[in-house]
Order: structure tokens, then C-alpha cells, then sequence
């Protein structure tokens, strides 16, 4: 039974860059183009671990990590926020709305599969 | 991938067309959220440029961005000039993508006047001082760094934040990855978890104390908690040879222990955090180690004349106490003996530089490899391993490995290996020192021999004893003295520093493929197991690992060997020595006598004696220089009643037994 | 149990500008004395257990409270024959330093007398008594209550190698 991520980005290549790289690793990738989408994903589809952006339009990142660890979809699974260099405060904000970890953007696949086997063993 | 990066092109080249417009907007004034949409579309370009292969165009997006920041934080006013140099930046934006990604055309746009004048003027406005910042390329991926670095010993206490579980934190998976970095011993923190009542099955109340054995760096510990920024976390870190040499420094003699404690239970369950850390490391003097090591003996000195009364006695009730007591002091002997291991890796990591020194002097291209860093020992062998190591790995890259063209001509590869492994095997340690050279010359060995008077010019020698043969005073095959082996004083120097810690000395070797020697060694030197023989009235110790077997010997059989000291057991012909005669002790013309089999490096011989008395630990005394070099004795000991008894050196007696017996005794080995 | 060490082998002659506390024995009648510096602790005789091979003057070892300690054979290392053992027999107990090894060993008096102070800038040559016992085993030689007590120079006496008999002598 493969594992699904959920890819949240309103970037395509984002989300195809991640479902390129995880998808021969043995997972099944799943993609939504902001928070709104991505917290109907994760109620639909029950997903094993969301990797999300957190700069979007409609429903940012934050708000779908706050949103998502409240709801029973979302309570205790990984999930990644991509961040960036130029704000700090971010990982914080993250982590206090209940991000597990995050990636820094740039990534590549390399870093990308490490998270993701670091976070779902 | 490439269907990922032609989406990027494409979203770019949308996002880019969108940029022209929505900067043009701003001229009219702006709104927060038209601001965040500029930011927006610049921060995914730069980003997604830097993991498709346009670096260039991220490093070069990077400031413009850095500027829709600080426009988004307020600290920064939309103006004329921010807007005509947008709109130029963006066409910029736009050729890069026509470049196709990175490589020398889009590296030229980079270094154009054009695009430095641009990062350069956004600068001017910005206030940042360098156009360096953005981080081209990819994230550094996790650092598995410095294979090889010095290992060092971590001691790692970790407690999740109380929601971290929620939050999809899954801490055996933090343990796994240690656990991947080297050696690793995992024990769990109960003391904060609350009575079954008050537990929330959802929460995370365990701490977990992980003492790690490794050769990464520090960085790479860093890195498995990288996302555990608000869990209890301390990292201990132990370079143990660097405390060492800093201690010698001060002058004052200080080894270091580390010793990781079961938590100490804290009142009332729930407790504050802070001092719910119990596992550290503690320094401690020598000296003291050593008193602990005195009462250690004593005590187990005393247990057994304790045992010996209680058997008198033979009150059942005593009895029971009795081995309680027994089982006790085992589990503090056991606890006491383990704080004097250290991992022989603080040995194996000074040989690098001796290698690379030694490779260059040679000029051999060398490589050292080491494994089984980790393996602990006792801290005297680690204190006198070193030097017989030494002689080891200069002859392995002396004698052993050849040159670069020799290697290739023979259809090797060019760079010859060294591997230092140590690994623990029951009761023993076994360090090998291993070549992919050209291997032992076994003729040159034999002929060295003949004409050194070792060997009989007749003699059928195995294997084994021609490599054994090495070890001999004297003995040397080496055609040019080198500045660094081939005096023919190593290797004898190497059996006897091993016999001394109580060890053996194996060889192996494959012409042409290398040679492994392999030293073992007893895993403590302090107390071993031993078994308590009598002869005549003394009572003599032999350590028990090295017996295989004791059987009965009428004096008639003795007497019927044709004068020959041999023993047939089973299909074997086992030499034996009388241990009496050996020691210059009266006969006591016993009928039935015993003889203990014993085994080294290899070789069996029997010990004859008159009786076997039982087995025991023993705790080893060393001799005084009075008596420390008389043959076959390996130190003395108090036994129950105390009474001092004297440990045979079994290595000795052995090779005592063979040049007795001769080479045609050999079959044996 | 904790045992002071006493460096033997520290510049044993500063000590002759004062006073010293010696340690006062009988061998064969005659009367002989080491610091009481060095001195651990006096015993009643124990049967060493003999080491096989070992040199003549250390035949044997005991067990002083669970520290294995050599017995010195100070009668043959003096030239003088094998004693017997009387009721006054004692083993004393002394801090030495062997081949730079601060240890312990235990040699047998016939008896021991008392503790002296003696002033031992008044320390005599020994005379013609030297030729009894080796002249390099012998620091001098000290009046008491008109006796003469021979001081030993423990250095020499309890070296390993000293008498040519360091070499293993076949039995003990």
C-alpha cells in the first residue's frame, strides 16, 4: 500500500517536481493549488504526509497547517512547509501552527526524499 | 524531470508576462495585496529557478525580491526608480528563460554589465550590501560528513515537545537515524509519564537518552533534530582523544569514562523538564578508577571465601543469601569492568596520519580503512595496543603492499588498502590489521627460518606455523632494511605485547591478495574466568578461555609414551607438558592425573596437573619485575581462603610445548 | 588500607643531616635497621605461596590484605643461610620502589625490637664486620645502647638484580 503526499503549491512545477521525484521513490503524490484546495485534499484523499507552501493565494500556508491539525484528517501526520531564507520568522509561525518540519526553497530531489524519509521513516 | 522543468519554463514565462502588468499597477499606487502578488510571482521564480536549473536567473531574481520584501514589510516605499528598474529586471528575467537554464550563455548574462548594473542600483535602494546573497543551487543535502573524522561519543537526551506527536512528530524515527550513524544505545526517560488516569494516549511523555558512537560530525547529529527546534534537547559531545591530550596537557593523569545512568526517578510524576536530563558523562581520575578497581577485588575475593564458608556450613538459608550476594556482585563487577572500555577507535584514528606519512616516505599510494571503530575494550589495551598496531600497519605497507606499477602490472588497482578492523567475538576482542598486498612469502619465510637455525630443513610445517614463524626473535625477510620496518625487531615485539594482555596472534595470508593478522584479545583485563588446578600442594589458575577440555591420565600411560610428550585425544596427537617438571615441583606420584586441554593461536597442548579444583572469577594481580618474566606465568591472584595462586600464561607454556615437542609435532596445530 | 609511598630511591642521603626514625630487627643475633619511613606494616610470619622458577631472593609471595605482595629473601640476598622460623619471627612490610614501580614486598626478621631515633650524621663506617655481608647492601652503621646496628641501603639490598643470582635459578 503505497503512501500518499499531498503537494500544495500554487506552482505546477513545484508539484510536478515533487510527484517526479517522490513517485519512483514508491509514493503516491497527490497536488492542490492552495490551502483551501489542499484542506479539501486532505479530508478526500486521508494523505500519509502534506508538503505545502506556505506564499498562496486564497488560503495560505499557515492557515491550512492551523486548519488541518485541527481537523482529524490532518491530527499527527507529517506535514513539510517549503520556506525560504529570507524569513526567518516563518519556520516559527510554522511550528507554532503545527508544521513538523520544513524544507528551504531551493530544494532538490535529493534533500526532497531525504525529508520525506526522515518525516515517514 | 523534464516535464517538471518544461512547466517551469512555462509557469515562468506566465508568470513573468503577469509581472510586466501587475509592476505597471503599481505606479498608481499600491495596495498590500498587489504588492504581495509582485513578491509572490518574483519569490517563485527565484525559487523554482534554483531546483530546475535557471541558478542564474534565481541568483539575479534574488535582490529584486529582496526588495518586494522589504516594500512588503513597509520599510521600503514603492518609487520611480524601483519600478523602472523592475521592468527592467523582468525583461531580463524573460532572456534568461530564453537561455534555456544555466551554462555559459545564461553565466554571461549573469556577469553582463546590463544585469550587474541592475542588482547593482536594486542594491542601492535596498541597502544590502552584496549581491551574494541568494543561495544558488540546491540545499546541501543532510551531511553524512567526515567518514573516517575521529569517533566521538555523544550523549544525547531527548524529550519531545508535549504535542509534538500531534504535530506529526514521530521520535523513533529520530532514534532510527542515529542509530544509522553509528553505534548507538537507546534508553527511555519514564519519569515524566503520568500515572495511566491522567495519560493522554495522544501526548508525548517519554524522553529518550541515546549514547552514540560515531565518526560523523556534530553537524549530522544536528541534522536528525533538525525539525525538533522546541523539544528538550542536549547533545554531549566527547572527542576522546582530544580530552585526553588536553588533560596530559594540565598534566594531571585523566582518562575518560562515560557513563550513562538509568534516570534518576523524580517525586510526583510530573516534574519540571529541566532537570529530567540524567544521561551525561562524568571525568574521572585514573587513580580513583583503579581504587574502584581494588575494592572491586577485594570484594570478589571476599564473596568467594563467603561462598566457601556458607558451603560449609550448608545452611540452606545462608545459601540463599549467599547467592544473592554472588549474583550482586557480578552485576558490579560487570558495571565496573565496562566503565574501563573505550572504543578502540580513539587507537585506530591516530593511524591516519602515520599512514599518509608513511604511504608518502614508501611512495605507495595507500588508503586506511577502518571498521569496527566502535568495539570497546579494556583501557589497558588501549593504552598498549598501540605500539604493536604500529609495528603492524608499517610492515602491512612496507612488506605488505606493493607499488603502484607493481599493483597494476599485477591487475590491481594502483592504491593499496589498509584495513584496520575490531570487532568483539564472546569473551574476546579481535583487531586485525589486513593488506590486499602481495601476501607472505612462504619460501622466503621457510628459507629465512632454515638458515636462522628455527626450523629442521626437513620439517613439514603447516601453514600456520610458517606464518607463526614471523613472530621468532630475530626474524626478519626484508631484503632492504627500510628506515621503517624489516629490522626484524617488530613482530617478535608484537607477540610479546599481545601475551602480556593475555592474547593470541593469528595469520592469514593469500599470495598475491594480501595478509591479515589478527590480534586477540581478552575484552577485560581485570578479572577473567579461571579455572583453579592443583599441583601438588599449590593451586595454580588457568584462564578458562582458553581451556577446551580436561580429561583424565592414568601415571601408566605417561610412562608407556615412548618418551614422547604426546597425548592422543581423540584422533588428535596433542603435546602435553608436565606442568611439575616445567615448574620444578616434586611429583607426588600421583596415580590419576589430569590433563587440561588448552587452545591458543591456534595450537593445543595439555597441561598435566594433578587435580581440578573448580572455576571461578578471578581477579588478576600483575607481578612484581621480581617474577614478571618467569615463563608461563601470567600473574597471581587471592583465592577464597586467601591463599595467593599463580595464573599460568598459556601463550608461553604453548610455545614452550611446541619447541619442546619439536616439528614433527606439528600435526597437532 | 591507603598506603603512603615513600620514593625510596629519593636522595636517601639528605636524610643523614638530622635525625631518623629507624626501624630496629634481629638477623642471626645481629641487630640491622631500615628507615620506618618505609615501613607499611609489620605481620606474623605467613607460608608464602612459592613461585616456580623465581629468583633466589624472592621466592615467594603473600597476600597483605588483598595486595599480592613478593617476599625478599634478605638472608640470602646477605649471604646468610636459611633461618628457621621462632615465635619472635615477624614479616615486615615495606614501601619500594622496584624498577621504578612503587610496590611493596615483605621480607622476615627473626625479630623486631623497637623503633630508634637515631642521629644519623653519626653514622659509622662499617668496619671489619664488612666482610660478612655485601659491603653494598650496607649504608653504615650507628651505636645503640653501645651495640652496633647495621643501617641497610635498601636500594641496593632490594634490587632485583644486585646479587648475580637475578638470573632464575632452577627451583625455589
Amino acid at each position: 500500500m503505497p503512501k500518499t503526499v499531498l503537494t500544495i503549491d500554487d506552482s505546477k512545477a513545484i508539484r510536478d517536481m515533487v510527484a517526479f521525484t517522490l513517485e519512483p521513490q514508491g509514493f503516491n503524490v497527490i497536488g492542490a493549488a492552495n490551502g483551501a484546495e489542499g484542506l479539501e485534499a486532505l479530508r478526500a484523499r486521508r494523505p500519509d504526509m502534506v508538503i505545502t507552501d506556505l506564499n498562496m493565494p486564497v488560503m495560505n500556508g499557515l492557515d491550512f497547517i492551523a486548519k488541518a491539525r485541527s481537523d482529524p484528517a490532518g491530527m499527527g501526520i507529517p506535514i513539510v512547509m517549503l520556506t525560504t531564507e529570507s524569513a526567518p520568522d516563518m519556520k516559527q509561525r510554522g511550528k507554532a501552527a503545527g508544521a513538523t518540519g520544513w524544507m528551504d526553497k531551493p530544494f532538490d530531489a535529493d534533500r526532497l526524499v531525504a525529508v520525506t524519509r526522515k518525516l515517514m521513516g | 524531470m523534464e516535464q517538471a522543468v518544461a512547466a517551469f519554463v512555462q509557469e515562468a514565462r506566465d508568470l513573468l508576462g503577469g509581472l510586466e502588468d501587475q509592476i505597471l499597477e503599481l505606479e498608481g499606487g499600491s495596495t498590500p495585496a498587489q504588492i504581495d502578488e509582485v513578491f509572490r510571482t518574483l519569490h517563485t521564480v527565484k525559487g523554482s529557478g534554483a531546483m530546475f536549473g535557471y541558478t542564474d536567473l534565481a541568483r539575479f531574481t534574488h535582490c529584486f525580491e529582496n526588495a518586494f520584501e522589504l516594500v512588503r514589510a513597509g520599510t521600503l516605499a514603492v518609487g520611480p526608480d524601483l519600478i523602472e528598474l523592475s521592468l527592467a529586471a523582468r525583461d531580463l528575467m524573460v532572456e534568461f528563460l530564453d537561455i534555456g537554464g544555466d551554462g555559459p550563455s545564461s553565466a554571461a548574462l549573469l556577469a553582463s554589465d546590463r544585469a550587474v548594473g541592475l542588482m547593482g542600483k536594486i542594491d542601492q535602494i535596498t541597502g544590502a550590501g552584496a549581491t551574494t546573497a541568494a543561495s544558488g543551487g540546491a540545499a546541501p543535502t543532510a551531511a553524512k560528513t567526515a567518514i573516517g573524522g575521529p569517533d566521538r561519543r555523544f550523549e544525547i537526551f531527548f524529550r519531545p515537545d508535549i504535542g509534538a506527536l500531534r504535530n506529526g512528530m514521530r521520535p523513533e524515527l529520530l532514534t532510527r537515524e542515529l542509530t544509522s550513524l553509528g553505534m548507538a544505545r537507546v534508553t527511555f526517560d519514564v519519569s515524566t509519564v503520568p500515572p495511566l488516569s491522567r495519560l493522554d494516549p495522544g501526548a508525548a511523555h517519554l524522553g529518550w537518552h541515546v549514547s552514540l558512537t560515531s565518526d560523523c560530525g556534530r553537524a549530522a547529529i544536528d541534522d536528525v533534530f533538525i525539525f525538533a527546534d522546541e523539544a528538550e534537547l542536549t547533545i554531549d559531545e566527547q572527542d576522546i582523544e582530544m580530552a585526553e591530550s588536553a588533560d596530559t596537557a594540565d598534566g594531571a593523569a585523566v582518562e575518560t569514562a562515560s557513563v550513562s545512568g538509568d534516570s534518576p526517578r523524580k517525586q510526583g510524576g510530573g516534574g519540571a523538564q529541566g532537570n529530567g536530563r540524567a544521561s551525561e558523562s562524568i571525568r574521572v581520575a585514573s587513580s580513583r578508577m583503579d581504587a574502584m578497581m581494588d575494592s572491586l577485588g577485594e570484594l570478589v575475593i571476599a564473596q568467594a571465601r563467603l561462598d566457601a564458608v556458607s558451603e560449609s556450613i550448608g545452611d540452606t538459608t545462608l545459601a540463599t543469601v549467599v547467592e544473592e550476594v554472588q549474583r550482586l556482585v557480578t552485576g558490579l563487577r560487570d558495571a565496573t569492568l565496562s566503565i574501563r572500555l573505550l572504543p578502540i577507535e580513539t587507537v585506530f584514528s591516530k593511524f591516519k596520519r602515520v599512514v599518509r606519512d608513511l604511504a608518502k616516505e614508501l611512495g605507495k599510494d595507500v588508503q586506511l580503512l577502518a571498521e569496527g571503530g566502535e568495539t570497546e575494550v579494556d583501557k589497558t589495551v588501549i593504552d598498549r595496543i598501540g605500539d604493536p598496531l604500529a609495528h603492524l600497519v608499517r610492515n602491512a605497507i612496507d612488506h605488505g603492499l606493493e607499488t603502484s606499477e607493481v599493483r597494476v602490472a599485477a591487475g590491481k588497482s594502483p592504491r593499496g588498502t589498509v584495513r584496520m578492523s575490531a570487532r568483539q567475538e564472546g569473551s574476546e576482542v579481535l583487531i586485525s590489521v589486513e593488506d590486499n598486498g602481495r601476501g607472505l612469502d612462504r619460501e622466503a619465510i621457510r628459507a629465512r627460518a632454515i638458515e636462522k637455525g628455527l626450523v629442521d630443513p626437513t620439517a613439514d610445517l603447516s601453514e600456520n606455523d610458517l606464518y607463526n614463524l614471523i613472530f621468532q626473535p630475530g626474524f626478519s625477510t626484508a631484503v632492504t632494511i627500510s628506515s621503517v620496518s624489516g629490522r626484524g625487531v617488530g613482530m617478535d615485539a608484537v607477540r610479546s605485547m599481545i601475551d602480556a594482555l593475555g592474547g593470541g596472534v593469528d595469520v592469514v595470508s593469500r599470495p598475491g591478495l594480501g595478509s591479515r593478522i589478527t590480534l586477540r584479545l581478552p575484552v577485560t583485563m581485570a578479572i577473567i574466568e579461571g579455572l583453579r588446578v592443583r599441583l601438588g600442594e599449590s593451586i595454580y589458575v588457568i584462564p578458562l578461555s582458553t581451556v577446551e577440555e580436561c580429561v583424565e591420565i592414568s601415571a601408566a600411560d605417561m610412562q608407556n609414551g615412548s618418551g614422547r610428550m604426546v597425548l592422543q585425544i581423540r584422533d588428535q596427537m596433542v603435546p602435553y607438558l608436565a606442568l611439575d617438571e616445567i615448574f620444578g615441583q616434586p611429583n607426588a606420584g600421583e596415580d590419576i592425573r589430569r590433563i587440561v586441554i588448552v587452545r591458543i593461536n591456534g595450537n593445543q597442548i595439555g597441561l598435566v596437573v594433578d587435580d581440578i579444583i573448580g572455576q571461578g572469577q578471578t581477579v588478576i594481580k600483575s607481578l612484581s619485575s621480581y617474577h614478571r618474566d618467569i615463563p608461563g606465568l601470567g600473574g597471581a591472584t587471592i583465592l577464597g581462603d586467601g591463599r595467593v595462586a599463580l595464573i599460568l600464561d598459556v601463550a608461553t607454556l604453548v610455545r614452550l610445548a611446541k619447541m619442546r615437542g619439536g616439528a614433527s609435532l606439528n600435526k597437532a596445530a | 588500607m591507603t598506603s603512603q609511598t615513600h620514593p625510596a630511591g629519593d636522595a636517601p642521603h639528605a636524610a643523614y643531616d638530622g635525625y631518623d626514625n629507624l626501624l630496629i630487627f634481629r638477623l642471626e643475633g645481629e641487630a640491622f635497621a631500615v628507615s620506618v619511613k618505609g615501613v607499611h606494616e609489620i605481620l606474623d610470619p605467613q607460608s608464602p605461596t612459592i613461585v616456580p622458577n623465581a629468583p633466589r631472593h624472592s621466592p615467594g609471595l603473600i597476600n597483605v590484605r588483598g595486595v599480592v605482595v613478593p617476599v625478599f629473601d634478605i638472608r640470602h640476598r646477605l649471604g646468610m643461610g636459611a633461618g628457621t622460623k621462632q615465635a619472635t619471627s615477624r614479616m615486615i612490610v615495606f614501601e619500594h620502589e622496584i624498577d621504578g614501580e612503587a610496590g611493596r614486598l615483605a621480607f622476615s626478621a627473626d625479630s623486631v625490637e623497637e623503633v630508634h631515633e637515631a642521629d644519623l650524621a653519626g653514622l659509622e663506617p662499617i668496619p671489619e664486620l664488612g666482610a660478612i655481608w655485601p659491603q653494598a647492601c650496607l649504608e653504615g652503621a650507628i651505636r645503640r645502647n653501645g651495640e652496633l646496628v647495621v643501617l641497610l641501603n635498601t636500594d641496593v639490598l632490594f634490587s632485583p638484580q644486585g646479587d648475580g643470582d637475578a638470573t632464575q635459578t632452577k627451583g625455589a
